[in-house]
Parts: structure tokens; sequence; C-alpha cells
């Protein structure tokens, strides 16, 4: 049996077993689907279903490797080509997704490899081989526990900190699922936000993440001849108060040895703010704070410490699909392709204590599998690997992990 | 009803919905505006369209309310009527700027009663405390908020720097009043197609105020070319801001500055590139100015700026891909492979 093969039987017993458990989107007749098949390379889109039971039919008989929905909603969803479909609105989508976060551990784990000369490294991927200029390179985009806990904290971030209290959605109105591979996905299904168009929601985009903020609009300024400087009060709404209380963190956690790399003007004035840590953050607690207790500190230096906070305080989404208002996205419940993990929705109290490797684990059984080139992983309570061209005996979800991500093959009889 | 009960705040603001109740009940036909009874308003209302043209902003007159009222949906008529895609953007700029000004020097209640009768907005009295150190005088929906914040191009405007909580953005009159012309902006920006047969002396003011279009449009350089830089050779996505631009369109920052970096890198002063900004809506010459030169590298960092990738501008929505397009990552390249394609062409001629 082929890997395509025993993955498709498995996929397509999932979908069988679990009929019940399948979540069907909302309007479900608007919205369009598109599939991906292990034996098949490209996606199949521009399909609709009548009703739930025909889109579940379908998902047993054809047992496709990844399923998707439209955040759309369309007058007619199978037609082919965007302008005939009649857009009706869309839900509204952010994308968190570590691929779009800076974590070191990437450099330890993500692979890539020149299709043309060979060339391969860790770390991500160029844009051009280095050694030859050829765009054809291959990666490898492992997952681990640092970059999935970094995409969660970031999802929890943007709903408590910004839908919540500055959009003023409700809990009922937030979706939020993993998944199922590098991240997690927010859906926001409410009337309101439907009829937003793309312009609109890059300006939720860069509300969310402080692109275009100035910091004198939001009261960090000096004022009069004397040049006293004010600004923000922890207690303001929206972004004012978010970037006091993110200047007050920012002081509070600052250390000697974390500044060895700054400028020495830099430096010079960062030390004199971990030697008055106390008095500053007092200072900046009072209503209305005071911005000006220390002398010297001048308001280019503030803005460069407002900037840092800013940076601490904004929520890093992928702009492109929540920009897209035709963008398709994976159907909670179901699972992901690449990793054979599922698509798992998820309640906001449930979030902090959910473990990807365990939570969202759908096979039982044992199997021995050809692993190739693999790097550390986890599944479970258990860690596994590294191999290297070995047959190794797997709990069937660590199995499947492996050949979903390419690197493991099924064994020939 | 308390608030636009007046004649006056009825030729003041004609686009409400109590005013556009009022003309219907009228039951007024074109022909009942040629009669001499209405001469002066026929005046009044190309007035209004001629207004727009040669100074950017109708004016209000309060010496006869009816005739101001009415002259609003008859100088709609005759803009309509030539259907040119220029002479509407200006009047329906013009308009606005009449709009803006007359709210800004309202009470708070009648910009809510507008706001929410004629347009549906979600929109209230905010609680009178300070934030930030300034006061706010009304919380409007984010989602109607959103409808045309984005079409403005000052930072001022961007979601991220206003104060925006449990779904309500803070704003002061001004702000209302700017949101609520670019609303009627919008409004009277839709074509409503050519109106059938007109009388005689309707028809004559439309002629008057085409041959005063065709000359400003000509004295503005709308459809002729800017001489050394070659306007046939910019790639498609380029043309296309550029129209956007020259026809008066509201654009995104992202288009603004590739039209800017691009037409500098080819070699476009400062000067003309300001004059070309000067038909936007919501144009600013000294700022604009000052961004264009900062574009230049004439001011901030001293860094010239180059146009975005294609594939960024793709990614801004802004790309508009034709043939000539294939192989080619960046606008620049596009015009100069162009540029070296005609003097190819002119080579084989001689």
């Amino acid at each position: 049996m082929s890997t395509a093969d025993f993955l498709t039987n498995l996929f397509g017993n999932y979908y069988n077993d679990n009929f019940d458990r399948i979540i069907s989107p909302s309007n479900l007749r608007k919205r369009e689907f598109g599939f991906m098949f292990f034996k098949y390379g490209s996606i199949i889109r521009h399909l609709s279903f009548e009703d739930e039971n025909q889109l579940k039919t379908f998902l047993a008989r054809e047992a496709p490797s990844d399923v998707f929905y439209s955040a759309a909603y369309y007058f007619q969803p199978a037609m082919p080509k965007m302008p005939m479909k009649g857009w009706e609105g869309c839900d509204l989508i952010f994308d968190i997704d570590a691929d779009h976060i800076e974590t070191s551990c990437k450099n330890e784990h993500d692979k890539w490899k020149c299709q043309v000369c060979g060339k391969a490294d860790k770390g991500i991927k160029p844009d051009k081989c280095p050694v030859c200029g050829e765009s054809k390179i291959e990666e490898l985009k492992w997952l681990c526990d640092t970059c999935l806990d970094y995409a969660k904290l970031e999802t929890i971030k943007i709903v408590e900190d910004f839908l919540i209290p500055d959009f003023g959605l409700s809990k009922s109105e937030i979706g939020i699922c993993f998944s199922g591979h590098r991240g997690y996905h927010i859906h926001v299904e409410s009337e309101v936000v439907k009829e937003l168009n793309s312009q609109a929601r890059r300006e939720i985009i860069d509300y969310i993440k402080g692109g275009g903020i100035d910091p004198e609009l939001h009261g960090l300024q000096e004022i009069g001849r004397k040049k006293v400087i004010t600004g923000p009060d922890t207690n303001d709404k929206g972004w004012g108060g978010r970037i006091t209380r993110n200047v007050i963190k920012f002081i509070s956690k600052l250390q000697e040895n974390e500044i060895i790399m700054e400028d020495k003007y830099t430096k010079k004035k960062l030390l004199m703010l971990i030697k008055e840590k106390q008095k500053i953050i007092n200072s900046l607690s009072q209503h209305p704070p005071l911005w000006d207790a220390m002398r010297n500190i001048d308001i280019n230096f503030w803005f460069l410490i407002v900037e840092r906070a800013i940076n601490m305080a904004k929520g890093k989404i992928d702009e492109p699909v929540t920009a897209d208002i035709h963008r398709l996205i994976r159907l909670p419940t179901s699972i992901n392709g690449k990793t054979g993990f599922q698509v798992k929705p998820l309640k906001l109290n449930e979030i902090a204590s959910f473990d990807p490797f365990s939570d969202s684990q759908i096979f039982e059984g044992q199997i021995t599998v050809r692993a190739g080139d693999v790097p550390t992983f986890r599944i479970g309570e258990e860690t596994f690997g590294p191999y290297k061209d070995e047959k190794v005996e797997l709990p069937l979800s660590a199995a499947v992990f492996l050949l979903c991500k390419g690197v493991a093959q099924i064994l020939k009889t | 009803m308390v608030f636009m009960s007046s004649k006056g705040d009825l030729a003041k603001y004609p686009f409400t919905k109590e005013a556009q109740k009022y003309i219907e009940n009228l039951n007024l036909d074109i022909g009942d505006l040629v009669s001499p009874k209405y001469s002066s308003l026929l005046r009044r209302g190309s007035e209004r369209v001629i207004e727009a043209l040669e100074k950017g902003i109708v004016s209000y007159k309060d010496d006869n309310y009816i005739e101001e009222l009415l002259s609003f949906p008859l100088a709609r008529l005759l803009v309509e009527s030539l259907g040119d895609d220029y002479l509407r953007r200006r009047y329906a700029v013009a308009e606005s700027k009449r709009v803006d000004k007359l709210l800004a020097m309202e009470e708070n209640d009648k910009l809510i009663h507008i706001a929410r009768e004629t347009f549906g907005w979600d929109i209230r009295k905010a609680p009178r405390q300070s934030i930030s150190g300034r006061f706010y005088d009304y919380e409007l929906n984010v989602v109607n908020y959103l409808e045309y914040a984005p079409y403005f191009q000052d930072k001022y405007w961007k979601l991220v720097n206003r104060v925006l909580h449990r779904g309500y953005v803070y704003l002061r009159k001004n702000d209302v009043a700017r949101l609520i012309s670019e609303a009627v902006k919008w409004r009277l920006m839709e074509k409503k197609g050519k109106p059938p047969d007109l009388p005689s002396e309707i028809k004559e003011m439309v002629n008057i105020i085409e041959s005063k279009l065709v000359a400003q449009k000509k004295d503005k350089g709308i459809d002729g070319g800017f001489g050394e830089v070659s306007r046939d050779s910019f790639p498609p996505c380029i043309s296309k801001i550029l129209s956007d631009a020259i026809t008066g369109k509201s654009m995104s920052h992202h288009a603004r500055f590739t039209l800017t970096s691009f037409l500098i890198n080819i070699g476009m002063s400062v000067d003309e590139l300001v004059e070309i900004f000067s038909n936007v809506a919501d144009f600013d010459e000294e700022l604009t100015r000052y961004q264009v030169e900062h574009i230049a590298g004439i001011r901030g960092g001293g860094t010239k700026y180059t146009p975005p990738t294609c594939s960024t501008l793709q990614t801004y929505g802004l790309c508009e891909k034709n043939e000539l397009c294939q192989g080619v990552k960046h606008p620049l390249n596009y015009y100069r492979n162009s540029l070296r394609r005609q003097k190819g062409s002119e080579k084989a001629v001689i």
C-alpha cells in the first residue's frame, strides 16, 4: 500500500466514524468549499453543499487530506469565477501563525534544500539559494512547543486585549481553533462585521499590529514653553492606556545584562531607567500620570521606549488572511493534512491549558514505518526521535504526523 | 420633529431624508422648473456646478431657502446629463466641502440626528470625561467609522490613532462633520445615468458647463501628456493610479506612495507631482509637498524611495497585470523595458 493510500483510508475512516461530530459552518449553502487530496496535487475549489449531510457524506467518501470553506458568503458559491459568485459578506478572520512570529527555535528545527544545486541548511528558507541563486527551494517546517506556545499567547492577547475590550465583540461572536499545524485561527461571526470591505479590514489589522500608530496622537507630547512632557494614563481607553501599561511593563522587565547590544547613548539612558525603575513606574502609575518625573528623560527618549512598548503590546497576525474577503479557511473539526492533527475548536478559557501535541491527536494504535531524516518531536507525553533512515514502531498519531510531513513512508510489503 | 424642521436646515442639508421628503411632496417635474417663476432657481443650479468647477467648493446662500434646496437636485441633474467622471467627482467634493463647513457650526444634537436618520449610523453623545487629556463629543460605532475613514490619508484618521472602546470610536464635532460630508460625497459620486430629454433652457445650461469643463480639463492637462516623461510606457498599475489621482478619486496611502515614488524615480519634479495630487479629494498642498519631498529624499533621512515590487503591489491590491508584465518583477523595470521597445521601434522605422 502506498503512503497516500494509507492516509486516505485513515482519514476516510475518521470522517465516517465521527459523522456526528464534524461541525458544518453557519450558512452552509452560501459557502464555497475547497479540498486537497493525498493523491492529487492541487486544490479543488468552487464546490458547494446543500446541507450538512451532503457535506459529511462527501468527506467520508472522498477522504480529502485538507478541508477548506470560504469565510465569505455568496449568492452562488459554486460559480467558477469570483465576480459570478455574488459576494454577500465575509466573516472576520485572524490567522496567528508561528511562521510570522520570530522564534529562535526555527533555526534549530526548520530546514530547506535547493532543488537545483542541492544546497541545504537549517533555519528559515531563503528567497534565493545563496549558492546558485535559483528560487526553487523545498522547505520542511517543523512544530515545537516554543513556536506553538508563542502563537497561543498571541491568540489570547488578540482576543482579550483587542477584540473584546476595544472592538466590543462578545465571547459568543468569537470562535477560536487550533489550525492543526503551526498556529491558531480566530473566526468572528457577526452581522456587523460581515459587510466590512478590504480597506476597513486593513484598518483593523493596523489597529491590532500597531501599524502607523503615532504616540503623539495618543497624548505623548511636550507642552508649552517649559516643554512639560505629558502622556496617556494607564486607565485610558484603547491604545493610550495600552501604551502606558506596556511602558511600565517594559521598564519593570528591563535588566542590565539585556542592554549590552544597545548604542552608547541609548545604553546610558536605559541604565538610568533601571536605576530609577521604581520611581518612574510609580510616577507613570499615578492618575494623572507624571511623565515628567525624570528631568533627564527627554521626549525623544520616551518615543524610543514607547516604540518598544508598542512592539510588546501589538498582536502578531498574518495580514493577507484578514484583508482577503474571498479567503478559504480550514474547517474546524476536520484534519490538517500537513500533520494529521485535528483542527480543534477551543473555548476561550480552554486555550491556556490546550496542548496541541496531545489534545488534537485523533488516531489510536501502533504501526511501524520507515523514517527518513526526522528531528525530535513530541506526541502526548512521549518524545520521539531524532531518526535517520531507520524502521521505527510508533503510536499511530506519531506515525501519521511523520507520513503527512513527508519524512516517513509506509513499509513496502 | 425637533431637528431638521426649519426650511433653513433643509436648504443647508438638501441631502437629508427630511429634505428629500420635502422635495418629493412638492411634486414638481422638469417642465415646472423652466417656467419664468423659477428662472433664478435655474441660475442657482448651474451656479452650484460652476462653483464646483472653478472654486472647488459650493457656497451656501441663505436668501431664498426653497431655491437653495431645489437647486441641489437640479445641479445633480446637470452633472449627470454630462456624464463626465471628472465633473461628477469635482462636484461631489465641492458639495461635501460645503456640508463639512456648515456642520462644524451646528449643535451636537443636529449632527447626531443627521448621521442617524439619513445615514443609519449608530452614534451617541460621549460621556463628558477626558481621555489622554482630550474631551470627545461623540461615540460612533467602529463599523460605521470604517465605512469612510479608511479613505482619508492623514494618520489622524487611522483607527490605530483613535480612541476605540467597546466597539465605539470617540470623536469630536469636526470629525463627525467630516465623516458625514464624506458620506455625502460618496452618494453624489454614484452614477445615476443620463436623464431623459431636457427642456432647451436646461440644455443651454448644460452646454455652458460643458465648455467650461472642457477648458478646465485642457488647462490641467488631464487628457495630455508630460513631455519628457513617457506616459505611454507606464505599467498598467501606475496608469490606473495616475488616472485616479487626476480624476480626483480618494486614494489609499499605498497608492499615493507607489505613484509618487514611481514618478520621482523616472525624473518628474516635485512641483509636477503636487499638481497631480491637487485634484484628490482631501488635498492639502503643504502636507502633500512635504510627503512628496520626503519620498524624493529631499527631507527626512535623505533616502530616496523606490516604488514597491510587483508582488507587494499585488498584496496591496494595486496590481493591474497585462500581457507585457510577463516576467517583470518591478514597475520600474516595466518602464525601462517599455522605453527600450519604443526606441527599438523608432529605429526600425528609420
